[in-house]
Formats: structure tokens, sequence, C-alpha cells
């Protein structure tokens, strides 16, 4: 399907690049579902929005350095970075279109960093880090926190909220048009807030969740535990399979990508996970249809 | 450990390499029998193939080559992959071959491609992959061309 067509269309379209969460995993078990770390760029008419600049951000940078070498025309991109952990900007420095002068780039996070945003992004393109300073780069960069409600970008309404359960915090995005609402929720630990042992906040934290992902025609959402690994793994800012499961099922997502795959889980361990939960879900009345996020997949929402 | 230790144990074990390399001292020293390395070779399988099973209901099971650039999907008689049944368009989707890397594309089609249940645009595909058009099932599979 053609760029043209795409824009043409009242539906948007979501590419996964990069999938895996922590770190980037390359090698023979991660083949399918994909070792890089999270990038999702989501495309509504002309409107381009990046999510999170993991690793995988770099191949859909050489896909957008074609593209832009093709039409000759300049491109306007909107990253949104749900937080500044490495997995979630280390691809940035070798992202092609920043090194272009034809790129606009936007880049939006967590208002709670203040000037930081900047300067985290610089200091990883230190000459100790990387051998590129950010001041070289070709593009016109610009970044910003987020201080709207709610931001439009061309057709597209993107609401955003904090997400204080995850180390050092993070940020969840909603992308609606034409009654069309995605919603990205990576990076987060929601078994932490239900348990409620360390938060007196957690009854109003889950409920501002289940409002934010209620009838979601698509959630991309952090599911890197198994039910049995997350007891050993409290407090390190994810949640658990089982546990993003219910919710989603509750506020009746339509579709589930379960998203920040452990390092440690094959893709013969992760088909085996798809076998165990999707069934149920996508047989009964209302289905919900899950699947696990992985590199090289478009969908059409 | 002190260097000139280190360099003692180094020049040791070079001689014992030289002892042991040349054709001849091997040959006198091995005890099992000779290997035929060229039929080694022969055996180990270099030119993989991979091919898409189709699977119909009602139908004989087919397998098609996956050695073309691009492999066209759908109820036209001239589609590499010829689906003549229910809910497939004429030209439904395709896969693209670009070295290793298959992949497949939905031409617009009406009712959709799935990939392991999921309704795609596009797709990097894998072995075992279960391609669903229509009624049709598709499977990307490695053949060894005998």
């Amino acid at each position: 399907m053609t760029l043209a067509t795409q824009a043409q269309s009242d539906r948007f379209y979501l590419t996964f690049w990069g999938t895996r969460g922590s770190i980037s995993t390359p090698g023979t078990s991660t083949e399918k579902y994909g070792g890089n770390t999270p990038c999702v760029s989501v495309r509504f008419k002309n409107t381009e929005i990046i999510l999170d600049a993991g690793t995988g951000i770099r191949n859909l940078g050489l896909h957008l350095a074609r593209q832009i070498a093709r039409e000759h025309k300049n491109k306007k991109l909107h990253l949104f970075l749900s937080h500044t952990h490495w997995d979630h900007i280390q691809g940035l420095p070798f992202f092609s279109p920043a090194y272009m002068p034809e790129t606009k780039l936007a880049i939006y996070g967590s208002p709670k960093k203040e000037s930081f945003l900047e300067a985290i992004l610089s200091r990883q393109m230190d000459v100790n880090y990387f051998p590129v300073e950010m001041t070289a780069l070709a593009a016109d960069i610009s970044i910003e926190e987020i201080n709207d409600d709610i931001l439009h970008l061309g057709d597209m309404d993107i609401n955003w909220q904090e997400q204080v359960v995850h180390p050092g915090g993070s940020v969840r995005y909603s992308l609606a048009a034409a009654g069309k609402k995605i919603v990205y929720a990576t990076d987060v630990e929601l078994d932490k807030i239900i348990d409620g042992s360390e938060r007196n906040d957690g009854p109003k934290l889950i409920e501002e969740y289940r409002e934010f992902i209620h009838g979601a025609d698509l959630l991309i959402a952090d599911g890197q535990y198994t039910g049995t690994e997350y007891p050993d793994r409290v407090g390190y800012g994810h949640t658990s399979i089982p546990t993003l499961i219910g919710l989603a099922n509750e506020e009746n997502v339509k579709q589930l990508a379960v998203f920040h795959h452990d390092p440690l889980h094959s893709d013969t361990m992760l088909d085996k996970l798809w076998k165990n939960f999707a069934p149920q879900f996508a047989s009964q009345e209302e289905p919900m249809n899950i699947f696990w996020a992985r590199e090289g997949m478009t969908i059409a929402v | 450990m002190s260097p000139k230790k280190l360099v003692r144990k180094k020049r040791a074990r070079g001689k014992a390499e030289e002892s042991t390399s040349s054709p001849e001292s091997k040959k006198k020293n091995s005890t099992t029998m000779p290997i035929p390395v060229d039929a080694i070779f022969d055996d180990i399988p270099s030119d993989h193939t991979l091919a898409l099973q189709v699977t119909i209901p009602g139908k004989r099971p087919f397998t098609v080559p996956a050695d073309e650039p691009e492999l066209i999907i759908g109820r036209e008689s001239h589609c590499a992959v010829y689906l003549p049944v229910e809910n497939v368009s004429r030209e439904h989707a395709r896969i693209i071959r670009n070295g290793e890397t298959f992949t497949l594309e939905d031409l617009d089609s009406t009712n959709g491609t799935f990939v392991n249940n999921v309704r795609i645009v596009s797709c990097t595909l894998h072995q075992s992959d279960q391609i669903r058009i229509g009624q049709a099932r598709i499977t990307l599979v490695r053949i060894n061309p005998s």
C-alpha cells in the first residue's frame, strides 16, 4: 500500500520497529519478535508520529531516509518519549533523518523532566559515549515538554498521563482520530499499584489507567513478565502478563499488543504465551485479540 | 607470575605445536578411520529453498516454491498462489523476497490478510507463521531440493 493511499484513508497505520524491553537482544532465539528496543511509528493521513527512540528507531530511520531522498520533500516528524531510560532513547543517535536538513523533528516528553529532557538527550551524545555531538545534527530539532492537556497534530488528538509506578516515572499516550483510539502504555508496574501495600493512591492510579485505556481499538502495553516470574521482579517497574490482560479485557480493549518483551524470553516462549492466552479471549462474546508485538509488522486500525 | 616464566611457557607451547602440525605426524598419531571429507561437504545442503505450503479445505494441500522476487496470492488464475475459494480477492496479497527476508503485503483486499490471527497491512514472515486468507491457510516452510 502506497503512502498516498494511506494518506487518503481514515485509518491509523502502525509499524513495530522495536518491541524488546530493557536491552537490545539480537540472536537466533529472538529473530521473530525482534531484539530491538521500543520504537513504534504511527501515521494518520499526513501526520507521522514516533513512539520512543529505542534501537528500533535505526531501521525506521533508514526507511524514512529512503523516503526523504526519493520524494525530495521536507519531513515533519513528532517523536514522543515515554521516558528517558536507555532502552527508550538509545537509538536516537543512529536515526538517519536527524542528520538530514530536510527533517524537522519535534521531540516531546514529560514536563516532570522540566528543562532536563534536552540535557539528557544531548548528554547521551557526549563525546565520551558517542562520536557525534547533538549540536552537529543537521535536522531542525526542537525539544518540547508537553504542557497542554491534549495536543492536536493534524487530525490526531494526543492525550497523555504520567505513570508514576516506574523507577524515574514514565508517560502513557493515547492517539485518537476518526473515532479510533490507540493507547501506548509501556513501562509501568500495574501489579504494584493493584497490590497497594506501598502506596495509598493505588485505587486512584488504577482508576486513571482504566479510564485511559477504556475501549481502545489497540492497546500497546507493558507485559514483560509472566505471572510466575513477577514475584522475583517486584519494583523493576513492569507489569505481569495476567494483570495486563485482565485489565485490558475488563476495559473492553479490542486488540492488545503485549509489548516490552523480557530479554530472556525467546521466540518459542512468546509463541507459547500467545497460545496460552489468546484463544480464550478471541472466542469470548466480545472478543479481544491478543498478540505479542513483533518487529516488522504493520497493522491498520 | 614473572614475565620470564610467561615467555618460557609460550615457547614450550610453540614447540608442541610444531611437533604435531605436519600432516605426516598427524597420520601417525591418528587411531580412527580416515573420514572422506568430500562426502561430508556433499551431505550438507547449501541450497535451502523456502516454499509456501497451502491448505484449502476439501482440497489436496500443495506447495509453491518461494523463489521469485514477488509472488501474488489471489483468486485470479494467473496468480502464483492461486486460491479459488470464497472471501479471497482477485489479487489479495503478495510476498516480496528480499534476499532471505520474505515480506507479506495485503493488496487492499476486502476480507483481509492475517498472520497468526492479526490482520496485517504488511509483515516480515518467519517459518511456521500461519497466513490466513479467506479459508486458505499458508505456511512458509524450508525445503531441501532433492
